[in-house]
């Protein structure tokens, strides 16, 4: 009783905290929040238009820029949603159904295997983990294939999909299913692929493989295959996927790290890094001159930082909050914390 | 009677690891067998064993170094996980073996070397499984194989032979029952059986795919499947030793097996199909048939 009094309390906090002390940047912002909506009273209004997806624990929606609520639903067994279309479905499933942002159902597609939705594209990774295939917006089957050994990394952008195994092995595969490069990262005593990126432009791939030591190999794309151009052994040796992701403008790899994550910047191959206690749950990372967002959690706490990457931090906030959903669309923050979601504008100052 | 190819793999494997001791044992206490290697999982072959029970304690087959963990939902940058909270533990020789489907917040994520006495996670029903069941695979990097895990475990006790509840021919689209029809047309023909195995003495719980099946024709082997082994084959992964057949080649629905072509030419046919489960029990099935035309 007294948790659903002390989350509103500390949110209101937070935000009178962006309010009232901005930090000083190379660009000033002001943090102004904007509205503020309880799930647990909010009123639904499935309404078209341009919607953000959040996910706080069991329950999933669709909120609109200007706080309607579109769609509110309990989570079946998982989620997979982008701007336009979600699949709520069951651990064991033979059919993902498609719902539009307004809660209509879209299509029903007969598949067996959890779905992921990624860049606009569609797959299937079956339930032994050794088969992806990819459908196309109207469910078509464009292609599937079985591999070796189990995956343990994916990421996928308008191009490509690149894997990781759990025999050590990487691939990337073009939109046809086209294995175009294979790569084994050698040097380590235990081979297992426990993190994998692509950067939007297709320009590189980097890989998070071996124990004994832990690596990063990063590699570029030269004459229709990726070539590894860099390796950096790690200090750490995660024995789970980690998180591993370029920049939105490719220009930093970012990886995590058993105290945050740190990043590399291409151009200067200088290091950074931010430290954090506990799990990372998600990194809005667009690149060079623009504010990079991490969000973690320890316990019960979760911590906001956004910072320039190479620069001072404009906010290293703890917050009370167990379940934490950061989006970001241009200058606007939707912050779920726990069963509310806030939208704070970042104003120029 | 010619019993072909059998036995192979067994040699393989026995050859690869005859450089140590082996003591490798059942992860768990109680060992209910309700899915078997190469079973049929919708649109795919089981890579492992199921091992039904109750909620317990789940124990490495051997020691060796947890290489490899995922807990169910748990990690915002993992792909979603069909086997659920998993284990993976690398053995001495190249081998690998896969604790699925473990009870969630169950695994053990601090420990990386393990021995046979301690607890990697509890039995559980994470991911994609139809009820509390621990998968177990075996993964074979020498020869690139996931392998049939009976192949290692000690044997179970089980007296009951596969049953063979029906033999057909597929000509054309024509599905001839041959317990009821005993003259057929030459031509191709691709045999299929339907082959359940109740299990062992008391624990059965759902029918088991057989472990081997032998065909022959007028005295001459024209067929045999095992389920020994999964590899990678043009994209598909394949049963070796069984003509490298991939899972729609293999299965024509959940219990009936394609047990390959037949050629058939005018005379007498005598049919003789073996089934066997992992532990040797036999059910021979003979069929007398004329081929007219």
């Amino acid at each position: 009783m007294r948790k659903r009094f002390l989350f509103p309390l500390f949110f209101i906090l937070l935000c009178s905290y962006l309010f009232l002390f901005p930090r000083p940047m190379s660009k000033e912002f002001i943090y102004q929040p904007v509205w503020s909506r309880d799930l647990h009273i909010a009123s639904i209004q499935p309404i078209e238009g341009p919607v953000i997806d959040f996910r706080l624990g069991n329950f999933f929606g669709y909120v609109h820029e200007e706080g309607e609520i579109s769609v509110l639903d309990r989570v079946t067994y998982d989620v997979v949603m982008d701007e336009e279309r979600y699949i709520n479905y069951s651990s064991v499933s033979d059919h993902h159904v498609f719902l539009d942002t307004t809660g209509q159902i879209l299509m029903s597609v007969e598949t067996r295997g959890y779905p992921i939705l990624s860049s606009g594209r569609y797959f299937t990774l079956r339930g032994d983990m050794v088969s992806l295939s990819e459908r196309d917006d109207e469910g078509e089957l464009l292609w599937s294939r079985d591999f070796q050994s189990i995956i343990t990394g994916l990421a996928v952008n308008k191009e490509f999909i690149a894997l990781g195994f759990l025999d050590g092995d990487f691939l990337v595969l073009n939109s046809r299913g086209e294995i175009i490069s294979d790569f084994q990262p050698a040097g380590s005593r235990i081979r297992v692929v426990y993190g994998v990126a692509l950067s939007d432009d297709s320009r590189n791939a980097a890989i998070i493989s071996g124990i004994g030591p832990q690596k990063l190999s990063i590699l570029e794309q030269r004459n229709g295959t990726f070539i590894p151009i860099f390796n950096l052994e790690l200090e750490d040796e995660f024995r789970r996927p980690v998180y591993l992701g370029f920049s939105d403008d490719g220009a930093f790899v970012g990886y995590e790290t058993s105290g945050g994550i740190k990043y590399l910047d291409f151009s200067t191959g200088s290091l950074h890094a931010v430290e954090f206690p506990g799990d990372l749950l998600s990194v809005n990372f667009p690149g060079k001159g623009s504010l990079t967002m991490v969000v973690s959690r320890h316990n019960e706490w979760g911590t906001l930082q956004i910072f320039e990457p190479g620069g001072e931090y404009a906010i290293n906030q703890d917050f009370l909050g167990s379940l934490i959903d950061l989006k970001r669309r241009g200058k606007t923050l939707y912050l779920g914390i726990d069963n509310r979601i806030e939208r704070i504008d970042m104003v120029e100052r | 009677m010619k019993r072909g190819k059998s036995g192979f793999l067994l040699f393989l494997l026995f050859f690869s690891y005859s450089g140590s001791i082996i003591a490798i044992d059942w992860p768990v206490e109680e060992q209910v067998l309700v899915g078997t290697f190469g079973e049929h999982r919708g649109d795919h072959f089981l890579g492992g064993i199921e091992i039904d029970g109750k909620e317990q304690p789940v124990h490495p087959i051997e020691e060796g170094e947890i290489i490899f963990w995922m807990e169910e939902k748990r990690l915002p940058f993992a792909p979603p996980s069909g086997l659920g909270s998993f284990v993976v533990i690398q053995h001495n020789r190249a081998l690998r073996s896969v604790y699925a489907h473990l009870a969630g917040g169950s695994l053990d994520t601090d420990s990386t070397e393990v021995t046979m006495r301690d607890v990697i996670g509890i039995l559980g029903d994470t991911g994609d499984t139809c009820g509390r069941r621990l998968e177990l695979q075996i993964i074979d990097g020498t020869f690139n194989q996931v392998v049939n895990p009976l192949l290692l475990l000690p044997p179970q006790v089980d007296r009951r032979a596969p049953n063979i509840f029906g033999l057909y021919i597929l000509q054309g689209s024509n599905l001839t029952d041959l317990e009821e029809v005993k003259v057929l047309s030459p031509g191709e023909g691709v045999l299929l059986a339907d082959i359940r195995d109740l299990g062992g003495s008391g624990s059965y719980r759902e029918p088991l795919a057989p472990y081997r099946i032998n065909v022959f024709a007028n005295g001459e082997e024209v067929s045999y499947l095992t389920c020994e082994a999964l590899m990678l084959k043009d994209g598909k992964r394949v049963l070796i030793q069984s003509e490298d057949l991939s899972f729609h080649k293999y299965y024509y629905n959940q219990w009936t097996i394609r047990l390959g072509s037949l050629n058939l030419t005018s005379g007498d046919l005598t049919l003789e199909i073996i089934s066997t489960d992992f532990a040797g029990n036999e059910r021979v099935k003979v069929l007398n048939l004329k081929v007219e035309g």
